[in-house]
């Protein structure tokens, strides 16, 4: 091949110009032709002339063989980039099999912290962030009755009142009311012999409508199938069609028996459609037609949607009004009654679980970032090794910017490794969420792996792999290449080097004290609320509630009948101590209360009559429940409705009602103050906790006798030594009795207790992981700057060694460094933390956001971290042979 | 002078391959040369010859280098690439099997049944 020219060559070397190199290829033909044609004897312009015709249109040709061959300049340097990619590559991965302890090191470090966010992420964007499956979620709005005097808040609403409201807020396109959920017995066609145990509620048809979500399969209901004499029409849920019915496609316009009467199936809901504040499987037509009007019979529970560009905050001026003209209209039930309302989305997540949460966002951020600053660290130290191999690069004619690619397409390939392990953890960490959180996070079932949360994963790794890599990719590249190679191998970063890594260990220590200190608080919290006094013995007592069919008990006596039957065939069972039923169990279900009056001390006028919660127990329920008869008697057999009407009092009860007086004896008339049934004191009884742990005082009790009062849905309450062999006895009691009820879903009461403290169960668990997480990774990483800095060092303790300095004072000496660095972090953690817990306020238990021990002990647990951490290496340099440091071996 | 045949863009670049298969040539070498090889029966146009080359560049079937003209000029020189040698045989093979068919009919002496 001619050879290039030396011109042409150096042309080129600044860069490719394809204009220029088609005309020029163009022109070389041109002078060709003209040269061949005036050998024939043509004149210099016959031969141009008959050229540029046989030529045609040159303009076009030029045009086209340029855009061809930009299009080469173009793939060219594409390739060329792909090229440099795969270099890059190709020797990081050479770089991290030829130091496996480094790679493995960092990358399981960056795999925790970005598993960490991987999983907290799915689980945020599953609670917080994935749509409900309502349309314009956002503008659906939950309203209940308030009595901010009695202190209900979140109250029924009477179907009076929702009559009167259902017109008066303009703020609102639409309002409809459903009944709370209830047990029913399911009959499936084919199956006569085992019904099943389903909740069902009664729903106004406008509330699919409302909701914005259509049938899955059929239809939903209809005004007319409220209507009174419509056929009986209900619509059931995905997950019943799906677990009862094997998703059957012919169940739409087939006939159910629903407590005993037919039902036709007209459609099922899709996937994941509930309707909030009832999580019923079947949904039945209300009709509020025949309701009552007295404005004081509150039930039902209302959603409505704002009008489009409505807001919350002003439809709340225009139910404060209509609640204050219902007030003037009927002051006897609605004069201390406003209505309170809350937006869907907030109701489903709940404020304090979402604070949690977003807590937790926090907490694995700044796991994250310890696990960076760790990596970096890791790099630095890596790359003042390398400053050789670096140096030699540079003087062979890379550029900064070349080097610096290299460095962080390390990074990147790290933090891809990482990434793929932190899924991994991710995963893992997501299941063992799906058991920790079960009962404490909302919508969990929607909490998984996909799109959003991998795609949050590759930008947290890239990310983070700029993050760790960046700074150490930077301060290698700029190392000056004739120091370093000078130098000879013995290597030092100078100051500024130790500046950066000082700053790092003083950034982990205080990130890593920051999570300690709200761990410690959650513990603190945590280990309060398990020390409140509960007022009964929850160990080894099992809970089975029961519902009785009207239909199949319609009268107090079979009622009686049946409870009394089921309770002595349990008492019979082996291992069971004792036995009896109430009508709610503690942390088991609703709450009942009433008002009350002292017959012989009128309340009076304008005095709002006192009220206490009640319960309608069985003989035997004090001793099954361990709650303490304090004085007086307990209910016996004899306590029926032939016997005089009796009550047991709480403590509290007796206190605010009798103060100073003794209650036994004493008179109450429950609810009407002339009209309602007069009852007697027979016995006082501790305090028990029935609701809530958290709040300061008990509130008032009373007890009833269920042998006077049967009640059809009742809980068997068993006392016994496993809780286990009891509830199959009691499933196989309650069989024997009434093989028609459905099996109760039977819980230890010690369960019913965790779920009340299950959110500060899981975030304490949670934090306490991440916060164990960030101490070890900042123990690791502050051993991994100590090693590193007394290596540095070994030169000049080798010589002071051999001079004689005792071995104790070079210890001191490099510890005491480690601790100054560690009390640095400290005190900026510490200031951090008194900024930061606050916001864990909520989820603190009488324990305060800077509650000063937790801090202190926090800190100490730090500095004894650090100090241990520093010892090790310092304690190997001080064992070094001073001799062999000396000439450079050690 | 016999018929100046014309020819399709797709033959045209089977001729440039064959074309720059013996050595390394400029375009107007590579328009004589398959000239002179068809005894003129085949004259190739500059405005097609030059965007062939150019796509055929693209394609990476040939790479193109700047040298010095048997008359001392500065000229483009193009050569094959070993995907255009593999190409050349893959696609001489298709031709000379469509030529074959084509002449068989073509050449018919049977008359259709």
């Amino acid at each position: 091949m001619p050879s290039e020219s030396l011109w042409r060559r150096y042309r080129r070397f600044w860069g490719a110009d394809p204009a220029r190199d088609v005309d020029e290829e163009l022109a070389f033909h041109i002078q060709m032709r003209v040269d061949e044609l005036r050998r024939t004897g043509m004149s210099e312009s016959e031969a141009r002339e008959a050229t540029m015709k046989r030529f045609g249109d040159l303009t076009d040709v030029r045009e086209e063989c340029e855009t061809l061959s930009q299009e080469r300049v173009r793939i060219k340097r594409r390739a060329d980039q792909r090229d440099a990619l795969r270099q890059d590559l190709r020797f990081a991965l050479r770089t991290f099999a030829a130091n496996r302890g480094f790679t493995l090191i960092a990358a399981l470090t960056m795999a925790i912290g970005i598993g960490a966010n991987t999983a907290v992420f799915s689980v945020a964007y599953g609670v917080l962030l994935r749509p409900l499956p309502f349309r314009d979620a956002d503008a659906l709005v939950r309203l209940w009755s308030m009595n901010a005097s009695r202190n209900l808040e979140f109250f029924s609403v009477s179907p009076a009142d929702f009559k009167d409201w259902q017109r008066a807020v303009p703020a609102f396109s639409g309002m409809a009311a459903f009944d709370r959920q209830r047990d029913a017995t399911l009959v499936r066609p084919g199956a006569e012999s085992a019904p099943e145990a389903v909740e069902t509620a009664a729903v106004m048809p406008e509330i699919f409508p409302l909701l914005g979500t259509g049938a899955f399969r059929g239809r939903t209901l209809m005004a007319d199938d409220a209507q009174p004499g419509a056929p009986p029409a209900v619509v059931v849920s995905y997950d019943l069609w799906s677990a009862r019915f094997g998703e059957d496609a012919g169940l739409v316009g087939r006939q159910l028996t629903l407590d005993g009467k037919p039902v036709t199936v007209v459609g099922i809901m899709p996937r994941r459609f509930w309707i909030p504040g009832t999580p019923a499987q079947i949904w039945t037509p209300l009709s509020l037609a025949g309701a009552s009007d007295d404005h004081s019979n509150r039930y039902l529970r209302v959603l409505a949607r704002l009008a489009p560009g409505r807001t919350l905050a002003q439809a709340r001026p225009e139910a404060d009004a209509i609640s204050a003209r219902l007030a003037r209209d009927f002051p006897a039930t609605n004069a201390p009654w406003t209505i309170n309302m809350m937006g869907v989305p907030e109701m489903v997540v709940g404020r304090q679980f979402r604070r949690a949460l977003l807590v937790l966002v926090g907490v694995v951020a700044f796991v994250l970032l310890i696990a960076c600053a760790n990596t970096a660290n890791l790099q630095l130290a890596r790359a003042a090794a390398r400053q050789r191999e670096i140096a030699l690069r540079a003087a062979l004619g890379a550029t900064r910017g070349r080097i610096t690619r290299q460095l962080l397409t390390e990074s990147l390939a790290l933090a891809g490794i990482a990434a793929g392990g932190g899924l991994l953890l991710a995963v893992g960490g997501i299941k063992l969420l799906r058991k920790l959180g079960e009962t404490t996070v909302p919508r969990l079932d929607e909490v998984r792996i996909d799109a959003p949360a991998l795609a949050f994963t590759a930008l947290v790794a890239l990310g983070s792999g700029v993050l760790f890599g960046l700074l150490p990719a930077l301060r290698a590249s700029r190392s000056d290449a004739g120091e370093a190679l000078k130098e000879g191998g013995r290597t030092s970063t100078g100051a500024a080097g130790q500046g950066v890594r000082s700053a790092l260990v003083v950034a982990e220590v205080s990130l890593s004290l920051v999570l300690l200190v709200g761990a410690g608080l959650l513990m603190r919290s945590f280990v309060r609320l398990q020390a409140v006094e509960l007022g009964f013995d929850a160990r080894g007592v099992l809970v089975a509630p029961l519902r009785l069919s009207e239909a199949a008990y319609p009268d107090s006596a079979s009622v009686s009948r049946f409870y009394g039957t089921v309770i002595d065939h349990v008492r019979r069972l082996p291992g069971v101590a004792s036995v009896a039923a109430v009508n709610s169990a503690p942390f088991a279900g609703v709450n009942p209360g009433l008002v009350y009056t002292v017959p012989d001390r009128p309340t009076p006028p304008g005095e709002r009559p006192p009220d206490a919660d009640y319960r309608v127990v069985t003989p035997g329920y004090l001793r099954t429940m361990g709650i303490r008869l304090l004085s007086g008697r307990d209910f016996t057999e004899q306590d029926t409705d032939r016997a005089p009407s009796v009550v047991l009092v709480s403590e509290t009860t007796a206190g605010r009602t009798w103060p100073a007086e003794n209650a036994i004896g004493r008179q109450i008339r429950i609810g009407d103050p002339v009209k309602g049934p007069v009852f007697t004191v027979v016995g006082v009884v501790a305090d028990a906790r029935y609701q809530s742990l958290e709040t300061p005082e008990v509130r008032p009790m009373m007890y009833f006798s269920a042998l006077a009062r049967p009640q059809q849905g009742m809980m068997i309450v068993v006392r016994g030594a496993n809780t286990g062999a009891m509830a199959t006895g009691v499933r196989e009691a309650i069989a024997a009795v009434d093989p028609r009820i459905p099996t109760p879903t039977m819980r230890a009461m010690d369960d019913l207790l965790g779920l009340v403290t299950s959110t500060r169960r899981f975030a304490l668990g949670l934090f306490a992981v991440f916060a164990a997480t960030a101490l070890l990774l900042a123990a690791v990483g502050i051993y991994g700057v100590m090693s590193y800095l007394v290596r540095q060092r070994m030169h000049e303790l080798g010589i002071r060694l051999a001079l004689g300095a005792p071995a104790r004072v070079l210890l001191m000496s490099v510890v005491g460094r480690a601790l100054r660095l560690t009390m640095i972090g400290v005190g900026v953690g510490l200031a951090g933390a008194w900024g930061l817990t606050r916001v864990l306020a909520a989820l603190l238990f009488e324990v305060g956001a800077t509650d000063r021990p937790t801090f202190a002990a926090v800190a100490v647990l730090l500095v004894i971290v650090a100090g241990v951490a520093s010892l090790v290496p310092a304690y190997r340099a001080t064992r070094a042979d001073p001799l062999l440091v000396l000439r450079g071996v050690g | 002078m016999p018929t100046e045949l014309p020819f399709k863009r797709g033959a045209i670049e089977l001729l440039i391959l064959k074309t720059v298969s013996w050595r390394a040539m400029h375009g107007y070498a590579i328009a004589q040369w398959i000239q002179d090889t068809t005894d003129d029966a085949l004259r190739v146009e500059e405005g097609s010859l030059y965007p062939a080359l150019h796509r055929l560049e693209n394609k990476g079937l040939i790479e193109s280098r700047w040298g010095t003209s048997e008359n001392n000029r500065q000229a483009k020189f193009y050569t094959l690439t070993t995907e255009g040698r593999r190409t050349l045989r893959a696609e001489s093979e298709s031709w000379m099997q469509y030529a074959a068919a084509i002449t068989k009919v073509i050449t018919a002496t049977r008359q259709p049944a």
